[in-house]
């Protein structure tokens, strides 16, 4: 890794440009393993302590079959999609999801796998480029309407 | 459980200013698997937080709105989540959150409410605006989401 630099793209692939891109455009996927120490940790990063995601006892009182990962946690995960791609954090103006079902997270060491895709949607003024993300877990989509702007260079 | 109406309107704004620091940044970025240089660099002024580190400020007017409204988190599901960036967050800034609870619903025996968060600096400048959906389950339908239809 770079960390000396603080240059979003050095030693990485060129970023995109807006003016090279075609709708359609396929990013990078990305494959992610989630299993309840990430849950613990996501939860004391972030201040999200639901007892709904760590412990299975209180998730099956609220009608859950068993511990589920943090929405936001696949959201973060979805966004890495987006800035791998981009090169540039700081390009994204906006990012929405909706949670259309929970990442189960068995208590194992395997955990739950959760495969990110995106693609170019839409090429906009201004150099903004609409990108519509995919997540999907055990083949079922856990990400639905998931969609960055960006502005490109 | 049903929430009144009424409620829509009422604003939370965060305890105290949020000062984002370097070592949060690192640690939030490392759990969610993704310490790129912009957000962890030891020799950078400013490192960027991360697009979804905003849900932090998020967070304190959920629980704020939760603690108002008696509602028990884990009856707590997030449906849908929007981040609107005027720039990112970054270590050195100091902000709050100012959120608003935009909408109340009952739809199958459950409650679904809109709230907006404005991130805003200790300057006043406009950083972020989040907008979540969250579903509070009632306490009598604990398989809301299993096979009743």
């Amino acid at each position: 890794m770079t960390a000396a630099s603080t240059e979003p793209t050095a030693g990485g692939p060129a970023a995109p440009r807006h003016a090279d891109l075609e709708v359609g455009h396929e990013l990078p996927r990305l494959v992610v393993r989630i299993t309840r120490a990430d849950l613990v940790r996501y939860a004391g990063a972030s201040g999200d302590f639901n007892t709904i995601h760590w412990s299975d006892r209180v998730a099956r009182d609220v009608g859950l079959p068993e511990v589920i990962a943090h929405g936001m946690l696949t959201m973060a995960q979805a966004a890495r999609v987006v800035t791998d791609w981009a090169g540039d954090p700081a390009a994204i103006t906006e990012f929405s999801v909706r949670f259309a079902k929970p990442v189960l997270v068995p208590d194992d060491d395997v955990g739950a796998e959760v495969v990110f895709g995106g693609r170019v949607a839409a090429l906009l003024d201004d150099n903004v480029v609409r990108v519509d993300l995919t997540a999907t877990c055990d083949g079922e989509r856990v990400l639905s309407g998931a969609r960055a702007f960006l502005r490109l260079s | 459980m049903s929430i009144d109406p009424a409620v829509v309107g009422r604003t939370y704004r965060s305890p105290r200013p949020y000062d984002v620091g370097r070592e949060k940044v690192r640690e939030f970025a490392e759990s969610i698997g993704d310490p790129r240089s912009d957000y962890v660099a030891a020799d950078a002024e400013a490192p960027l937080a991360p697009p979804t580190f905003a849900f932090v400020l998020t967070l304190d007017g959920w629980h704020a709105i939760m603690d108002d409204l008696e509602i028990e988190f884990s009856r707590v599901l997030h449906v849908d989540q929007r981040f609107v960036s005027n720039r990112p967050i970054r270590v050195g800034d100091v902000i709050s959150g100012i959120a608003e609870i935009e909408s109340v619903r009952e739809r199958m025996g459950m409650s679904w409410l809109v709230i907006r968060t404005d991130i805003r600096t200790d300057q006043d400048e406009h950083v972020a605006s989040t907008y979540s959906t969250i579903l509070v389950r009632g306490d009598e339908t604990g398989d809301a989401t299993g096979d009743e239809s």
